[in-house]
Formats: structure tokens, sequence, C-alpha cells
């Protein structure tokens, strides 16, 4: 088991509930851990309009989780 | 430089500081909050961001225009928080010996802020609604 510890923003943040949590979990690679989480909380974009950063850096969604990991899942961004 | 702030952005004080005697050009840009989106009208906006990826990641945009495009100097700051109609929700300043060139680096700049940056605009209607722009959610 691999604990990670998950931030959610702006909508996401809304329909997870909370700002972050920390799971267990025999995922390997943040695109599954995303696609649990979006079930989990029906998130209503898809990964291909969304971004995932670990640690403070944007990563592809292949990347494989490690233990202690920070996970930062992002909508489709609207700044400006 | 490029920055995240939670206050209001002080356009006339960074309009003074890009002033430089080799500068033949300042373009600037100033993104503002409007009372209006998609035939709704619209009473506040609050941006949510995560500072530390959108800071370097406007900095990394910023030097891209200085590789880029024959300019001097390029800064910018976006804001987050609730705003209100009227509200600077980002500015940019760019300053170069052409104004050609000046125009483009901003241009460019604005573009990739809104596409890359990790920031999301929540849009707060008179009727009491609200919905989270480019995201999928029903409002």
């Amino acid at each position: 088991m691999i604990k990670l510890r998950v931030e959610y923003f702006a909508v996401f943040r809304e329909q997870s509930g909370c700002d972050n949590e920390e799971i267990l979990t025999e995922l390997e690679s943040v695109k599954q851990v995303f696609e649990f989480l979006s079930d989990k909380y029906s998130f209503s974009d898809s990964i291909k309009n969304c971004k995932v950063a670990i640690n403070g850096n944007l990563v592809d969604w292949d990347y494989l989780i490690r233990e202690n990991d920070t996970v930062f899942f992002f909508p489709p961004v609207a700044g400006g | 430089m490029f920055k995240i702030v939670k206050r209001k952005i002080d356009i006339k004080n960074l309009s003074k500081n890009m002033r430089q005697s080799t500068a033949g050009a300042y373009v600037s840009f100033e993104g503002w909050v409007r009372n209006h989106n998609s035939g709704k009208a619209v009473k506040a906006l609050s941006y949510d961001g995560e500072e530390s990826i959108a800071t370097s990641e406007g900095c990394k945009i910023l030097k891209e225009a200085l590789v880029k495009y024959k300019i001097s100097n390029a800064e910018s700051q976006h804001r987050i928080g609730n705003l209100d109609v009227g509200d600077c929700a980002v500015w940019i300043g760019v300053t170069a010996d052409h104004r050609c060139d000046a125009f483009e680096a901003c241009s460019y700049i604005i573009e990739e802020l809104k596409n890359r940056l990790p920031i999301w605009k929540k849009e707060h209607y008179l009727d009491s609604s609200a919905k989270w722009i480019n995201s999928n959610s029903i409002g």
C-alpha cells in the first residue's frame, strides 16, 4: 500500500468536499488514482482536460506514484 | 518577474517601474472583470490558484517572451481571491525598442498565461447562480 496526500482545487474541491486528504492505495499510476477518485466523487471534467502535479511539479499521467507523494489534480484552467 | 497577488494590483506603480531610457515602446494589458458573460449578468468573480506552480509557470512564460521577441523587459501580476466588476485580474507590462515587438510579446504572454497557469475562475451571477469557467460542471 502507498500513502498519498491529494490536494483538490476549484471545482474538484467542491466535488470532493475537501481541500486535501490522505489516501492509501495499491494503484500504480497517477492516472489510475485520478480515475478512482473521479469515480468516487463524480468529477465533472475528464482526464484529457485536466493536469496533474506531483510534489510541486507538473508530470505526465503515466507517472508511477511513490510513498508520501503529494498530488495536485488540476481541473481545466481559466486564468486571465 | 511574475507574481500572484491577493490584493488590488498597483497598476500605477507597476507602470512607473517599467520606465527605462532605452525603451521606445511600452505596451500594457489589463484584464478586467466585466459585468456580463454568455448572456448572463455577472456580479463578481472568485479566482482560485495553486500559487507555487502558477508563479514558476508565469516566470517561465515571461522568460520565453524575452527569448522569442526583441523586448527589454516583461512583468506580470495575476490576482486571486474575490474580485468585483471593474477590478483588474491580470496585468502585463512589456517594453521594447519598437512597438511591434512589444505588442506581439504582450499578446503571447496573455495567451500563455490563460492556457498554462493553474488558476480557476468562478463567475457569480446576479440571479445568485455561479459557474466554474471552462469546467463541465453544472452551475
